[in-house]
């Protein structure tokens, strides 16, 4: 089965071909316009993709080696984003899925981050249920992954997300956009023992997560440490970083702990956090449990993921029609 | 010339298949906000009840705007997606000259409602039409004056306006006709056709810098 995957959820117009479950080509066109607003504006992204999609599909079709006529089945993005980004991908796919005559499957944006760690060929798949830690600049969430569309939600964060903690402590320290890579590298060279942030919900017997007191310990921190006292911006961002990932360890590990699954995976932006990684790797090795997180390109955005998770949906005999939505709040949580 | 024509720049929503300058078969409905979940279903439909595969088709017209900016990009990437797989050209169609096309000529201006009190506008000429304007509801009964006007407004926004109106409105038949009546050409390349937003998205600073 040859899958081409669209996403244009936000501001990546993206296509993606799998055959059988395996990645042959992808594009992902990153909108740069919004730099000059601070921000992205829904209208100016909505429009770029409109510019884009069939550049970003036609690109992928000669990448792959793949005739138009090849295609068994179109996945795409239909929610959560926003609404006129969406509709752009969509609309597009309804359209060459009914020239095409192949099936047209929906898929939820973030349920393609569930299964962005199976993109790696090098990577044996699960058998059976599995948890994944899915963390990135909008969402901390753990799910129970039972199936193809059938995911039950057993974490969240009650406030930030683990990017955002990232986002705002690069912030503080003066280090730029993202948040991520700007507070690791800064992190590099640094001792994460010279302060002592505190690791909020650790210990607790749920999933649940919280990072704003974090962010405010460090902004606290920033604001009173006598000038002789501070330590380098450097143990500063090593110290914020460490107690961000000691928290989604041990959240994780709760998890573990409570759902008696003992097959972990790890997805989103913050999944291509070195310091998580050497964790990860470390904790499986340790446990016996194992680990998987998506090649570092398969962390943000992409079609890849959307491709692999409507894949799977279509091998479930799962298809959407014409009628298909669009759901700028969709949500995975509480699915059958 | 086998034809597909689509309508969704404002609440109508509609396919049409034309065959050799006659309309076979359409599919429309006022249909606000659904656009997306109805016109794939109107496609399909019409084109059964022709008899036609998206294959046989030669070329898909569309309404290119000014309209609802998210009935536009629906329509248009629609429009790319079934082109892409079926081959086919891409003819887009100005909206405001679909609704003045074959209306009575001592109509000088065609209009359509945007929002707000704000109206896409334009002045009819021999050719077709001048430059669109986006106009408010007193400025279009000014520049309409007693000629009257072509317009398309939903009910409770014709007070509005207190020029002589002559309701139009779009559908995807008239995209049809008026692209086989103009022999408007297909665009070269399709991937970069984009709709008539009217206007270039402006953010607008909410930071004023009065020295």
């Amino acid at each position: 089965m040859t899958v081409l995957g669209i996403e244009t959820s936000c501001d990546d117009t993206a296509a993606a071909v799998l055959v059988d479950g395996h990645l042959q080509a992808h594009t992902v066109i990153t909108q740069l316009d919004h730099d000059a607003y601070g921000g992205i504006v829904p209208e100016v992204a909505a429009r770029l993709h409109e510019r884009k999609i069939v550049t970003a599909v036609r690109q992928t079709l000669d990448r792959a080696g793949c005739e138009l006529s090849g295609i068994s089945a179109l996945a795409v993005t239909y929610g959560p984003g926003l609404a006129g980004a969406l509709a752009v991908g969509v609309a597009f796919a309804k359209g060459l899925s009914q020239a095409l005559s192949v099936p047209l499957v929906g898929v939820d944006h973030m349920e393609g981050h569930l299964w962005a760690s199976f993109l790696d060929p090098l990577q044996a798949p699960f058998s059976g249920p599995f948890l994944c830690l899915l963390v990135s600049g909008g969402h901390t969430h753990i799910w129970r992954v039972n199936a193809a569309g059938d995911y039950d939600l057993l974490g969240r964060s009650r406030d930030d997300a683990a990017g955002e903690a990232f986002d705002k402590g690069a912030r503080l320290l003066d280090l730029g956009y993202p948040g991520g890579p700007a507070l690791q590298a800064a992190a590099a060279d640094g001792n994460d023992q010279k302060v002592r942030f505190p690791r909020p919900m650790a210990g607790t017997e749920h999933c649940d997560f919280s990072f704003s007191g974090l962010k405010t310990a460090l902004l606290y921190y920033l604001r009173d440490a006598a000038p002789d006292a501070r330590a380098t911006d450097a143990d500063i961002a090593a110290s914020y970083q460490a107690a961000i990932v000691d928290c989604l360890m041990d959240r994780l590990q709760s998890a573990v702990r409570l759902s008696g699954l003992r097959q972990v995976c790890v997805a989103g932006g913050v999944s291509a956090n070195l310091l998580l990684r050497q964790r990860l790797d470390s904790w499986s090795g340790r446990e016996q449990i194992p680990v998987r997180y998506p090649p570092q390109e398969f962390c943000t955005d992409n079609a890849a993921m959307i491709a692999l998770a409507g894949y799977h949906r279509l091998q479930a005999g799962q298809s959407a029609g014409m009628e298909l939505p669009i759901v700028p709040n969709l949500s995975l949580a509480g699915r059958g | 010339m086998k034809l597909l024509a689509l309508e969704t720049a404002y609440d109508i929503c509609g396919a049409a298949v034309l065959v050799d300058g006659a309309v076979v078969a359409v599919r429309e409905e006022r249909a606000p906000r659904r656009q997306n979940e109805l016109l794939g279903l109107q496609v399909a439909a019409a084109l059964q009840e022709a008899g036609l595969d998206v294959r046989d088709l030669d070329a898909v017209a569309v309404s290119s705007g000014p309209g609802s900016y998210m009935g536009l990009r629906i329509g248009m990437s629609y429009a790319k997606g079934l082109a892409l797989g079926g081959d086919l050209a891409v003819i887009p169609a100005p909206t405001l000259a679909v609704l003045a096309h074959g209306q009575p000529a001592e109509l000088q201006w065609v209009a359509a409602w945007s929002h707000r009190d704000l109206f896409y506008a334009a002045r009819r000429n021999a050719g077709g039409l001048e430059p669109v304007q986006s106009v408010s509801g007193a400025e279009l009964d000014a520049l309409a004056g007693r000629d009257g006007l072509l317009a398309y407004l939903p009910e409770d926004r014709k007070a509005l306006l207190s020029v002589p109106l002559s309701d139009t409105c779009p559908s995807a038949e008239k995209v049809g006709i008026f692209v086989l009546a103009k022999g408007l050409a297909p665009v070269a390349d399709m991937a970069a056709l984009v709709p008539d937003y009217f206007q270039n998205f402006q953010v607008r600073s909410s930071h004023h810098d009065d020295s």
